[in-house]
């Protein structure tokens, strides 16, 4: 039997033939021993599915589900906003870890100027893993702060990026300023495999084996930039 | 499915509405129930697993993107929890099946076909597994599955297809056909 009967007879116990395929199915019926017996059991089986789905007993979930859930939860306040990145390396963990590292004024790579983030413009975050339905939170190795702009010191801690796996940036309450949309990522020689699916977009993605490169971008100005990988840089720019 | 009703009722939880959540469990919590049911194939794990679903959809309903369909997500959360589920009680599953079938279906419980038929259908890989209980125990339309499942439509249809073979395949080496 050829793929084109074959997908005929899918329609049929579809629904889903038009005039003229009605008719070709006929033919076919008429013509096709083969073509007759594939239809009927695949009829059989389409039929039986149809009994048995029609058994499955209803259920109310609602009240249980209503009772674990709190009245009193404000979206507003706990509202935690995600990015996703999926990471595309052909390692298959590109671990950066990174130790409260302190820089300070003197430390070259950060660029300081005048109209620096107020501490309520910090950017706290998490870099976590999703399993199934799960969020995995690595052991101390996830958060990501950058403090205290006006002083001139830039906190990373550490975290890490396990590829060919789903990561999100997780931005917490602590960023009262900052959303998915002030996040945009910077592609650099790297290919961008996904932007981001919450609420607004990562532009692009620095990623390679030992780089993450996240930009921060604060209304209309640029931006606090860190960067991870085998030399690391932590940079805020403000215009 | 409404997806502008579903927005709505998001929007009214978010902004403190939290009532109104029990809108969007009414109107999911059936098609959600059979498509966990049939993947995991146990009605009390079922039950537990779709319970699950909606609190945790609840909790993260901040993280839930507007920009995509309700339904897409619920039926995400679902389908990842029903298959992970399986992959942690393979054996239980197993061992459960045969007694739950019996509670939905007692007309069915001496019928060698239907018997078998669930036994190909618990062999079935995931991902045409999921495609049975979308199609049959929730009956999905081929654009909606390909959304939730973020296929093209002519993709689900082709699996869908080979999910069918697969079933007839099986029957037939049991000579199921022969009743």
């Amino acid at each position: 039997m050829k793929k084109k009967d074959k997908i005929l007879i899918q329609q049929k116990i579809d629904g889903m033939l038009s005039d003229a395929q009605e008719k070709a199915f006929q033919l076919l019926m008429l013509n096709s021993a083969k073509a007759r017996d594939f239809y009927e059991k695949l009829c059989l089986i389409d039929q039986r599915l149809k009994t048995d789905a029609a058994g499955v007993s209803d259920l109310n979930l609602c009240p249980g589900v209503m009772d674990n859930v709190p009245v009193n939860k404000n979206f507003e306040v706990s509202n935690r906003k995600l990015i996703t990145l999926r990471t595309n390396s052909i390692l298959k963990y590109a671990a950066v870890l990174l130790v409260g590292l302190f820089l300070g004024a003197t430390f070259s790579t950060i660029i300081l100027s005048k109209n620096e983030f107020a501490d309520k413009n910090d950017l706290y975050g998490t870099i976590i893993k999703r399993s199934g339905s799960k969020t995995l939170y690595s052991n101390g190795a996830t958060s990501i702060h950058l403090q205290s702009m006006l002083s001139g010191n830039v906190s990373i801690n550490l975290f890490t990026i396990e590829t060919n796996s789903e990561v999100e940036f997780e931005i917490t309450n602590k960023s009262p300023n900052l959303d998915a949309q002030n996040i945009i990522t910077v592609q650099n020689g790297y290919n961008i495999d996904q932007t981001g699916t919450s609420i607004g977009d990562i532009t692009g993605i620095i990623k390679g084996p030992s780089v993450f490169q996240l930009n921060v971008l604060k209304g209309n100005q640029t931006s606090a930039v860190f960067r991870i990988g085998n030399d690391v840089v932590a940079k805020a720019f403000f215009e | 499915m409404s997806t502008d009703e579903d927005r709505i009722w998001v929007n009214e939880v978010m902004s403190g509405k939290v009532s109104h959540y029990r809108f969007l469990v009414e109107k999911y919590q059936q098609p959600v129930f059979r498509v966990v049911f049939k993947i995991c194939g146990n009605t009390n794990a079922a039950n537990e697993i779709a319970h699950d679903v909606f609190v945790k959809a609840f909790q993260s309903l901040s993280q839930f993107n507007p920009k995509y369909k309700f339904f897409s997500w619920i039926y995400r959360i679902a389908i990842n929890s029903a298959l992970a589920h399986v992959k942690q009680n393979k054996r239980m599953v197993s061992i459960d099946r045969l007694p739950d079938m019996a509670d939905h279906n007692a007309d069915a419980n001496n019928n060698e076909i239907d018997s078998l038929l669930h036994k190909a259908i618990e062999q079935l890989p995931g991902k045409y597994k999921v495609l049975i209980a979308m199609k049959y125990y929730a009956g999905h339309s081929y654009t909606d599955m390909a959304e939730v499942l973020g296929l093209e439509e002519k993709k689900v249809k082709s699996r869908l297809f080979d999910a069918r073979k697969m079933l007839k395949d099986y029957l037939e080496k049991t000579k199921c056909f022969n009743y």
